[in-house]
């Protein structure tokens, strides 16, 4: 049955959870002029070589990504797949913490990091061990509920902007790809779509609807990007530390019921990180069953999870955790660009033998 | 068998239902505090925070204002914490007074720091300068605000803000603190009789520090510069009375030579409401435009000695100047900047009355 509205909700979800809180910043330090050139770099990466996974995962309609990489042998296989179960674990764990701490800073000041985290760790545990279905069916209803919210919120951005804060709009010695945020950044492409390689053949999705629901989701890195620069100028936009989330905070509406509409725009992206969470324990399952296959799966979800909950408990604080984004920079363009090419060259391969 | 399964699932899914309470160290209503307004003064090394607080008891409001010192804001807040009864509150807070004294000294830079990092205090906060001494400013302000009246909506576009009142948020003090091109005008308040307040002008800053002033005429213009509506201000001139009904802005940087030029010109459509004499329409046009030209010129010639751009002008060159430069806007450019601002009145009408001019 297609269920491409179902994936594309997941992805784009997934997406705006990540968008919203870091990217911003990661951008605005990377660079000072001319911010829409490291964006367009990205989006163009991330455009070609979800195009090529996608394409060669096409090749083989009955599979998924364990068992495509199966034909390459057992040994290749498994090497191929560590580095991206390693990717999802220590994404998991940085999402959990850098959330909760993100939670922690904006409104629940008082309430401690683990209870934020053992509550994160717990619905997401919970959806995960239900399945992907059920993964996909909740993003469908939470994305219903909360899409018509975040457009509303971005909308009542634009209140205060000044264009001229734009400019310079040309940075032509692009010393941007000199700087760590930079590649940390990429954080906001990587993950997310992955999925579509791990989905078992009862769910099937229309390759096209996926690339153009991508194209809908461009505009938003820019906007997240650009509504904290048109609103501060550069030289305060680069002081703030969720640069996206001053910017809404500062909004002066009369007649919106809620005084501070952040704490509704948080919380409906919130709701969308643990999903993603659920999500990445459910495919990291899946690979886990790969090594282990006599667990049944439910189990390696339950002991990911743990695992996960303690390391996120050894995070001491944000320093930490920008820290271990950046550790993670070499896995992230595995899954971004390696693992894709190497998908779509088997899927060459065997076309051509056949 | 399986009705044990089920039960003990149920009573476990009801176990969640417990952290659903949501807050952790929960304090109930009753015992926090929650002030409106916060003065901020200094004496000696120490800050010295004024907190208003509405209480209401048995249908009553009544006004408390409290007082604490410390080293930094926040320790002088933590001092009135310490000493009330209840938790208090910084989350309403919806204008901040600092004193006269202390921004003159720049003492104005750390709090604003601090205020925007702490995520208690929203950034729509109104920020307003005190040109009285502070306490006795709070202390007729109790006696004012116990017959009803609120200070904040003084401030606010929907209540009792007119286009003579500079109105400066948070955010916008923060971002002149770092911003090259832009810097900020603070409202100055004093005490009033029968008021919460009387508007004293506005404080035109740089770097934190009062630098110049705006009366309340050159905040009119200042703000009709901005964009924000003058609807409804009467201006008294010498052969007239006229009423702003509408105004729309447009402006244009160019830089030739290093030097810059700004090409602005306001439109205002007036209405006449008091006619001195028999003059014409086109003489009271231009006494208009001339009174509202060099109003403004004065003004800028001031600013531009300061180097304090509260205009924005330098919002214009952002495209004009190298990044790398822009830093020195208000060292290098902006006092050399030549302003050409053309003011165009349009008479909407006159009233009931008609004009018959002999000729």
């Amino acid at each position: 049955m297609d269920k491409s509205l179902q994936v594309i909700c997941m992805g784009l979800m997934s997406h705006f959870g990540l968008i919203f809180f870091i990217y911003p910043e990661r951008i605005i330090t990377s660079t000072h002029k001319g911010h829409w050139e490291p964006i367009l770099i990205q989006c163009v990466i991330f455009i070609l070589f979800l195009s090529l996974y996608l394409k060669g995962l096409s090749y083989f309609p009955e599979q998924n990504i364990i068992s495509i990489l199966k034909i390459l042998g057992k040994a290749f296989s498994f090497t191929l797949l560590f580095p991206v179960l390693l990717y999802l674990v220590i994404t998991t764990i940085e999402l959990v913490s850098a959330y909760a701490e993100v939670t922690n800073i904006i409104f629940l000041a008082n309430t401690p990091t683990w209870a934020i985290i053992t509550l994160m760790i717990f619905i997401s545990t919970y959806i995960a061990v239900k399945g992907i279905e059920t993964i996909l069916r909740t993003a469908l209803l939470l994305f219903c509920i909360f899409f018509p919210l975040i457009l509303l919120m971005l909308l009542i951005c634009f209140q205060d902007i000044d264009w001229h804060n734009a400019f310079p709009i040309i940075d032509t010695d692009f010393s941007f790809f000199r700087q760590p945020p930079y590649y940390t950044s990429f954080f906001s492409f990587a993950i997310v779509f992955s999925f579509l390689g791990f989905l078992p053949k009862k769910i099937s999705y229309n390759s096209k609807k996926i690339m153009l629901a991508v194209l809908f989701l461009i505009p938003f890195f820019f906007l997240s990007v650009y509504l904290p620069l048109l609103t501060f100028g550069n030289e305060t936009a680069s002081t703030l530390l969720f640069p996206f989330i001053t910017t809404l905070d500062k909004v002066q509406l009369q007649w919106l019921i809620f005084d501070r509409a952040t704490l509704f725009f948080a919380l409906s992206l919130v709701t969308f990180i643990m999903l993603l969470t659920s999500l990445l324990l459910w495919q990291s399952s899946i690979i886990m069953n790969q090594y282990f296959p006599r667990l049944k799966q439910k189990y390696h979800i339950v002991a990911l999870s743990v695992s996960i909950f303690i390391i996120c408990l050894c995070i001491p604080g944000w320093q930490e955790t920008e820290k271990l984004l950046w550790w993670n920079t070499p896995f992230r363009f595995y899954i971004l660009i390696v693992l894709p090419l190497i998908i779509f060259l088997i899927g060459v391969r065997r076309k051509r033998v056949s | 068998m399986r009705s044990i399964i089920i039960c003990s699932k149920l009573v476990l899914s009801l176990c969640i239902l417990m952290p659903l309470s949501g807050c952790w160290d929960i304090k109930d209503i009753n015992h926090r505090a929650f002030p409106i307004a916060m003065g901020i003064t200094k004496e000696g090394e120490k800050f010295k925070v004024l907190l208003q607080i509405p209480i209401s008891s048995e249908g009553v409001q009544k006004q408390e204002i409290v007082k604490g010192t410390g080293l930094t804001i926040l320790k002088a807040v933590e001092d009135i914490r310490t000493n009330m009864e209840s938790s208090v509150d910084l989350l309403h807070i919806r204008i901040i007074i600092f004193d006269r004294k202390l921004v003159e000294e720049g003492g104005m830079v750390e709090p604003i720091n601090t205020f925007m990092r702490i995520r208690e205090i929203s950034s729509k906060t109104v920020i307003a300068i005190c040109d009285d001494n502070i306490d006795a400013f709070f202390l007729t302000l109790k006696k004012n605000l116990e017959k009803g009246i609120n200070l904040y909506e003084f401030f606010e576009k929907y209540a009792g803000w007119t286009p003579q009142i500079s109105l400066t948020r948070l955010w916008h003090v923060y971002r002149s603190l770092n911003s090259y091109t832009q810097n900020v005008a603070i409202p100055m308040v004093r005490s009033g009789e029968n008021t919460p307040v009387t508007y004293a002008g506005s404080a035109v800053m740089n770097k934190g520090k009062i630098v110049s002033k705006m009366d309340p005429k050159e905040t009119l213009l200042f703000n009709a510069f901005h964009g924000n509506s003058m609807k409804g201000r009467v201006e008294v001139m010498e052969h007239a009375t006229i009423m702003i009904v509408g105004n729309t802005d447009f402006h244009k940087g160019e830089l030739r030579n290093h030097i810059p030029y700004m090409f602005s010109t306001i439109r205002l459509d007036v209405v006449i409401q008091e006619r001195r004499g028999k003059v014409s329409n086109a003489i009271i046009k231009k006494e208009l435009e001339k009174v509202m030209a060099n109003r403004f010129d004065e003004m800028l010639k001031r600013f531009q000695k300061q180097e304090t751009d509260v205009f924005g002008l330098g919002q214009y060159y952002r495209n004009k100047i190298p990044y790398e430069e822009l830093k020195d806007w208000r060292k290098k450019y902006y006092p050399n900047l030549e302003m050409k601002l053309n003011i165009h009145t349009t008479i909407q009408n006159e009233g009931n009355i008609k004009t018959i001019i002999d000729k």
